[in-house]
């Protein structure tokens, strides 16, 4: 692994962020990611769209609160693709130390 | 210091990998957060559900055994609709992982002997038995649960 092996998809910091978020979760709501991350409504859609066209997350709409609301998982690819990503940053960092 | 690009990039990788580890841990430090309250809610449920079985009805168990799973139903998906995230239950941390399993385990036992109550002396017995042995057994395992992600967070 070395730092071309860093995937393109989850490598912008903002759906990079989104993606360590849904890693340790098994659904996220909009708004909870949006003041996480601290970004704007629109940028993240933006991001989370960009992620669910990858096939790294899926999305699904609550009824509940007024409008509802969009909850987030990780898809088993996300979750490969995130695992490859966090182990080819872990082989950068392991290589100051050889 | 300055730093060559190779070891700028390594530095790099090694703040973000920790900025990941913490983004990855929200989702349990929001779980840690959620009321305590919800632990004698959940033993008033279980021990009026036990209790039920006492009249040995079939209408009322059907009506006790509907009103518990609506009312579980809707405390858990008021809290994580409070919450705004579900944490994971399968690969965490190893410390939530073995407090998780320790957590299963008190369940099995609590069961085993309200179940035993319930059938060997009286529901409503166990029912009675059961609202403190779930409200206390909840309060100590979310408190656990709170340290175990401080600590956690913070290493």
């Amino acid at each position: 692994m070395s730092i071309s092996d860093l995937d393109p998809v989850i490598h912008a910091p903002k759906r990079l962020g989104a993606m360590a978020v849904l890693a340790g979760t098994e659904w996220v709501e909009f708004g909870f990611l949006r003041d996480h991350l601290g970004v704007k409504d629109a940028d993240l859609s933006k991001q989370m769209s960009a992620l669910v066209e990858a096939g790294y997350v899926k999305s699904r709409k609550s009824k509940v609160g007024r409008g509802g609301k969009t909850w987030f998982t990780v898809t088993k690819a996300g979750r490969s693709a995130f695992d490859a990503h966090v182990a080819a940053l872990q082989s950068v960092v392991n290589q100051s130390t050889v | 210091m300055l730093y060559t690009m190779e070891n700028r990039t390594q530095v790099e990788a090694a703040a973000e990998l920790a900025e990941l580890k913490n983004l990855e841990m929200v989702g349990f430090v929001e779980a840690a957060k959620d009321p305590l309250w919800v632990w004698p809610v959940i033993g008033l449920l279980a021990g009026v559900f036990l209790a039920s079985f006492e009249l040995e009805s079939p209408v009322v168990s059907i009506v006790a055994t509907i009103a518990y799973v609506v009312g579980i139903a809707v405390l858990v998906g008021t809290v994580v609709h409070r919450r705004r995230v579900q944490p994971r239950v399968t690969n965490m941390p190893a410390s939530l992982n073995r407090l998780f399993l320790f957590y299963m385990l008190g369940v099995a036992v609590v069961a085993a002997i309200i179940m035993g109550l319930g059938f060997g002396v009286s529901f409503i017995l166990a029912g009675i038995v059961a609202f403190p042995l779930v409200s206390v057994g909840g309060i100590f395992y979310h408190v656990r649960w709170r340290a175990a992600v401080s600590e956690l967070a913070t290493s």
